[in-house]
């Protein structure tokens, strides 16, 4: 079934919400450039995922955008051709439990060029952000960059 | 201000190569304002310049590129950071036009992530500050940062040299 | 004197034309310039005076909103708005004081505010504060002149040079002692249209306001001219006070 519509604001504004549609178990999924990739010799390939790749927006709604799976699949979409698509780009993923038992919440918040957009929203405090960086699994892999380095 | 000399002119003045300086007294002193070249500055400059033509959506949702103005405090910050020997950087754009800068070697990671302007959070892990790190939000006073940098010039914690 | 903010939300160059109706009555006249780069006053080991970030992005043009006297103007673009007073040949021309000069800009810093306001839900963020003097010391006799009896801190031997260029800078401390700016004096020979030579003494004050809004900037602006005040006194020589003095 395809997502509810999610709250907005006076303005229209997508506002934080965890949304009912999106289970525990349901895998969200995070684009990553790479210009996310840094040089790093405890990186067994000598790359690794700059803890930057995990960051709130500063401006509008302040989540981090996130492309949610069951709504890809629910539209008849390969996931992995559409998080590559327009461009060719690696991607990690996560339970959206795990991230709600970490504090965030998981919506929804459809956009034009994306109908399957989602935010997670949150602190994103540092120690978060590595702790996510330890925790994602690839969704759609890039050769010779580690997700998990040895500290 | 290492190999920064600035003298004045006096007399006439003759055509000197670069680097060299004449003292005062000298009848043909001429002014000669000299700056060792640093080996990270110039991969750093080309990267930010880079970074500053992102095109919207790099990140594959809608992240614009790196601020003109994040991208000249970055390198303010890193001109009163490092030494001529510092290795380049990693930079690393965030969604907002934000930017972090990023040391990593075998024992130390320092990154600095600019927000904005003024607005840094500072952040390294060594063996002595364990997993959790330490972090320190900054303004314009980089001096911390500059004895967190010094670090990573001993030999045991050299970095990978980086493109940036 | 003037501000550095963070490019307001929703601004884009083909805006410059309603800013400008904004000061339009007091300005009426427009110059476009190249703009001036962002400039930071930065703290370290390191730290050099020399401001170059070669860092090419969009260019956004500056706009000079010029009064009708020509003794003032606005200087505005996407990051940036000054105002600047300047003597222009005309017996009337007085540069008028600190207090009405501040309010003024208050006021203008208000009105563009209030804009930005209305494009997107957002006050400025300040992040950088300047307030400059220049002083041309004109010396009444060429042959005779020293420029030791007028700024103290050169002092040439015989013979005297030809022209020089000097800089020097001071940090500006919060009241917990961490560094929010810095104060420059550069003093250089110049020449005059005419050909005629003078003595520059430029003295700025720049940094970081305690918060990044309009009150802060402005109370940033006001220490600085005080700062800016005690230092000229300070580098000027008592013979030239005095000459000064006498003018008067």
């Amino acid at each position: 079934m395809p997502l509810s519509k999610p709250p907005r604001d006076a303005t229209g504004e997508v506002v934080p919400h965890n949304h009912e549609g999106i289970m525990q178990t349901d895998r969200i999924i995070r684009r990553v450039s790479e210009e996310h990739f840094v040089p790093d010799p405890k990186a067994a390939t000598g790359r690794r995922v700059s803890s930057l790749a995990f960051q709130a927006s500063t401006i509008g709604n302040r989540g981090m955008s996130v492309d949610i799976e069951s709504s890809i699949v629910e539209a008849g979409i390969d996931p992995t051709t559409f998080v590559t698509t327009p461009q060719y780009i690696g991607s990690v993923w996560f339970h959206a439990g795990y991230l709600r038992s970490e504090g965030f919440l998981v919506g929804y918040d459809p956009l034009p060029e994306n109908p399957h957009h989602g935010e997670v929203w949150g602190n994103f405090t540092k120690g978060l952000r590595k702790k996510l960086l330890k925790v994602a699994q690839w969704f759609v892999e890039i050769d010779n960059v580690d997700l998990h380095v040895a500290s | 201000m290492n190999g920064i000399i600035i003298g004045a002119v006096v007399g006439s003045p003759a055509f000197q190569p670069p680097g060299a300086v004449h003292p005062f007294h000298s009848p043909n002193a001429r002014t000669l304002i000299t700056e060792r070249p640093a080996l990270w500055r110039g991969p750093t400059v080309a990267r930010l310049d880079y970074l500053c033509r992102l095109p919207v959506g790099w990140n594959g949702y809608r992240a614009g590129p790196v601020s003109f103005n994040v991208a000249h405090f970055a390198l303010r910050l890193l001109d009163a950071v490092c030494g001529p020997e510092t290795p380049a950087p990693s930079l690393v754009p965030g969604s907002s036009g934000d930017l972090q800068i990023e040391w990593h070697s075998q024992t130390i990671d320092i990154e600095l992530h600019i927000i904005a302007p003024n607005v840094v959070q500072a952040w390294r892990e060594t063996p002595e500050t364990g997993e959790d790190g330490q972090e320190v939000p900054l303004t314009i006073d980089f001096t911390e940062v500059a004895q967190w940098i010094k670090t990573l010039a001993e030999p045991s914690s050299a970095p990978i040299e980086t493109a940036a | 004197m003037g501000v550095q903010f963070d490019q307001p939300i929703g601004y884009q160059e083909i805006r410059a034309g309603e800013v400008w109706r904004l000061f339009s009555e007091a300005f009426p006249k427009v110059q476009e310039m190249p703009p001036l780069p962002p400039y930071f006053e930065t703290f370290g080991p390191q730290a050099s005076m020399i401001n170059l970030t070669p860092i090419t992005g969009a260019i956004h043009n500056r706009f000079w909103f010029v009064s009708s006297s020509g003794d003032e103007l606005i200087q505005f673009q996407n990051d940036r708005i000054l105002h600047n007073w300047r003597k222009v040949n005309s017996p009337n021309s007085e540069y008028p004081r600190f207090e009405s000069i501040i309010e003024k800009f208050a006021d203008e810093i208000i009105k563009l505010q209030s804009y930005f306001s209305s494009l997107h839900q957002q006050s400025l963020v300040v992040r950088q504060c300047e307030i400059t003097y220049v002083n041309h010391i004109r010396y009444p006799n060429l042959a005779d002149f020293s420029v030791s009896n007028w700024i103290n801190f050169l002092h040439f031997t015989a013979p005297e040079p030809d022209d020089f260029l000097v800089t020097f800078r001071r940090t500006i401390k919060s009241h917990d002692g961490k560094p929010k700016g810095r104060l420059t004096c550069e003093s250089a020979t110049a020449i005059e249209p005419d050909g005629r030579k003078f003595v520059s003494l430029t003295l700025t004050a720049r940094g970081i306001p305690d918060e990044p809004g309009a009150e802060s900037a402005l109370e940033f602006l006001k220490r600085g001219r005080d700062l800016i005040v005690n230092a000229f006194a300070d580098v000027t020589t008592d013979s030239a006070h005095q000459f000064w003095e006498r003018l008067e």
